[in-house]
């Protein structure tokens, strides 16, 4: 009989599951939409993570993170409810030991974590704003036609990168319709868009020391893949290229602009 | 007609200013504590860009003012910040309501003058020696609600069952209120005091020690602070606040001057921030960093979002933050009614502190 620990993130899009042998290897894994009502997506999620286990299976304990923790951890009794930065922190440093940043674009807020010598010394999220959530990603991804799956893809593609205001999303989003009024192609306004996420990061209000924020992300890169992958809200794989992306720019800000 | 004088609620500086204007003879009507109503009602009366404290007090203006008192006290005076004419601008929206009332202004930047020049037009036809006496119980009441609380949010920390620190803290403020003078306090001091002193501690438990900065009028309103002060201490969090009535309040000997903590606070903040700008900026910095050199694990600096000062404070404390080494949270409020994103940094914060301290 097989026997595993099962772990539920709970976030404001997305909630996932995953449930680790003792060994700590995935034995099944469930990503899907929050959809505005946690209670339901938790159960659904179980139920369908109990299809994916094998029969039989025991679960020996539960662990609940994301937003919605805490009603998580009440309805399932889970023995451990944690914050999702120490959350992350913990398993990037698992699949990293020397990680030194973290950078989780959520639904809700992003994080930037930094770490030294396998401990946490500092985290930044963004304070009142949405800029650089996940969720204006989606929301503007919307408005362009395409997925968020896909921004990072189309980034790629810029020739001519344009200017964003991108540390408040009013702006951000009248500066992208003015460019695209202009006659910018949508893959330059990607660009900058994933960029602005990146530079809000490098300001010297969002990462405590800016220096390090820059210049760790520049370094970084495949850590910062490697941790974004690990969870974020508006699905994985967008949340990977919205990191890739957005590392890439920050290296690029701290070198110079229009560097790459 | 005789005068029924409210003063916003803020903590324990409420309760003892009515017990001493009572001591004074004066009516008091005390308005209810802040709730939605009260920043509803503000949020009408004052522009959407000001800070939520604005907000707040005009409600509690217009709530004191539906209990029927005549006189409202208000929190303001010649600061640099929006402080500095708040006051009158909070007092001519009250009048273009038609609410028929008497404002008067305790000007925060100099309490001591500001106290004894309000309190001889509240208490009118009293001589000066006559006011002796209640403002001496006045010292006296804050320097024991000041004793009260900061035991309590040191010792929640440790309380062996959840609720008991909260409990002993609400019992001993309800037999402070019954005090009617100095002669009572006197008498009851040690019992009082023995009320929060005798709840069960676990001395083996590891707590944190965090400074808790910033804006003063966040910081002691639980309504808009999302109840901090308590689940800091439920986490395992002994807080030390950084602002204390009676420190604020007596006059230091001109000898101590430079001695007290506030004179030594003065001297290590100037380091970081010269000139005041404004509200609490300047006394926070200082008390941050005497705070920083060894007495605390990490600061939490409370402000209200928006608010001028305490941005330029905060970003002192970067350098503060970079020098000390002192992990610094910088929490910001407004008028969002959830507390998930402040308890989520919360958490990994107090995560942080105890793996910092596990090195």
């Amino acid at each position: 009989m097989s026997e595993v620990f099962l772990g539920m993130d709970v976030g404001s899009v997305t909630t996932k599951f995953a449930a680790v042998d003792r060994r700590g290897e995935l034995v099944a894994s469930l990503y899907r939409r929050t959809g505005g009502q946690p209670i339901q997506a938790i159960r659904e999620g179980l139920a369908q993570m109990a299809e994916r286990l094998p029969a039989g299976v025991r679960v020996l304990g539960m662990g609940a993170t994301g937003s919605g923790r805490q009603l998580a951890g009440a309805i399932v009794g889970a023995d451990v409810v944690k914050n999702e930065i120490t959350a992350h922190a913990v398993a990037a440093l698992h699949f990293v030991p020397a990680v030194r940043t973290v950078i989780d674009i959520g639904g809700q807020d992003s994080k930037l974590i930094l770490l030294r010598d396998g401990i946490v010394v500092d985290f930044a999220m963004n304070s009142v704003c949405a800029a650089g959530t996940g969720s204006f990603l989606e929301q503007q991804a919307h408005r362009l036609g395409i997925t968020v799956e896909e921004l990072g893809q189309r980034a790629l593609l810029s020739e001519h990168p344009v200017r964003i205001a991108g540390r408040c999303t009013v702006f951000a989003e009248s500066d992208m319709v003015h460019k695209q009024q202009m006659g910018h192609p949508v893959d330059d306004i990607i660009y900058d868009l994933s960029g602005t996420g990146a530079q809000l990061f490098e300001q010297p209000g969002a990462g405590q020391d800016a220096r390090a924020a820059g210049s760790v992300s520049g370094r970084g890169g495949g850590q910062c893949r490697g941790s974004a992958g690990l969870s974020g809200s508006t699905g994985h794989r967008s949340d990977r290229a919205a990191a890739s992306r957005g590392d890439g720019r920050a290296g690029c800000g701290s070198a110079g602009p229009g560097a790459e | 007609m005789s005068r029924r004088v409210a003063l916003p609620p803020l903590g324990t500086l409420s309760l003892a200013a009515e017990l001493y204007l009572q001591a004074l003879g004066v009516e008091t009507v005390a308005p209810p504590p802040a709730s939605r109503r009260t920043l509803d009602i503000g949020v009408q009366g004052v522009p959407e860009m000001v800070c939520i404290p604005c907000k707040l007090l005009l409600g509690h203006y217009v709530e004191a003012a539906e209990r029927g008192a005549t006189d409202i006290i208000m929190l303001g005076g010649p600061g640099t910040c929006r402080l500095g004419y708040s006051a009158a601008q909070q007092a001519r929206r009250l009048r273009e309501w038609g609410l028929a009332v008497r404002t008067h202004t305790l000007d925060l930047c100099h309490v001591h003058h500001d106290l004894f020049r309000l309190t001889r037009v509240l208490a009118d036809g009293r001589s000066v020696r006559e006011l002796i006496e209640p403002i001496r119980f006045l010292m006296d009441l804050l320097s024991l609600t000041d004793a009260l609380e900061t035991t309590a949010l040191v010792a929640r920390a440790r309380e062996r069952e959840r609720g008991a620190m909260d409990r002993a803290l609400a019992g001993a403020l309800e037999r402070v209120a019954a005090l009617r003078n100095r002669r009572e306090l006197g008498e009851q001091r040690d019992e009082i005091l023995w009320l929060v002193r005798a709840v069960e501690l676990d001395p083996d438990r590891p707590v944190l020690r965090v400074g808790l900065v910033g804006d003063a009028f966040t910081i002691l309103t639980p309504f808009l602070n999302h109840n901090l002060e308590v689940r800091l201490g439920r986490m395992g969090v002994e807080v030390h606040r950084w602002f204390h009535y009676t420190g604020r309040i007596q006059v230091p000997l001109p000898l101590l001057l430079r001695r007290d903590r506030g004179g030594r606070a003065r001297r290590a903040g100037r380091r970081y921030l010269r000139r005041d700008v404004g509200g609490f900026a300047r006394s926070t910095v200082g008390e941050a960093a005497l705070m920083a050199q060894g007495e605390v694990d990490g600061l939490i600096y409370v402000a209200p979002f928006n608010c001028t000062p305490e941005m330029v404070a905060q970003s002192a404390l970067i350098a503060l933050q970079r020098e000390q080494g002192v992990p610094v949270l910088n929490l910001s409020f407004d008028e969002q009614t959830g507390p998930a994103g402040g308890v989520t940094r919360l958490e990994a914060f107090v995560d942080v502190l105890h793996w910092r301290k596990g090195r």
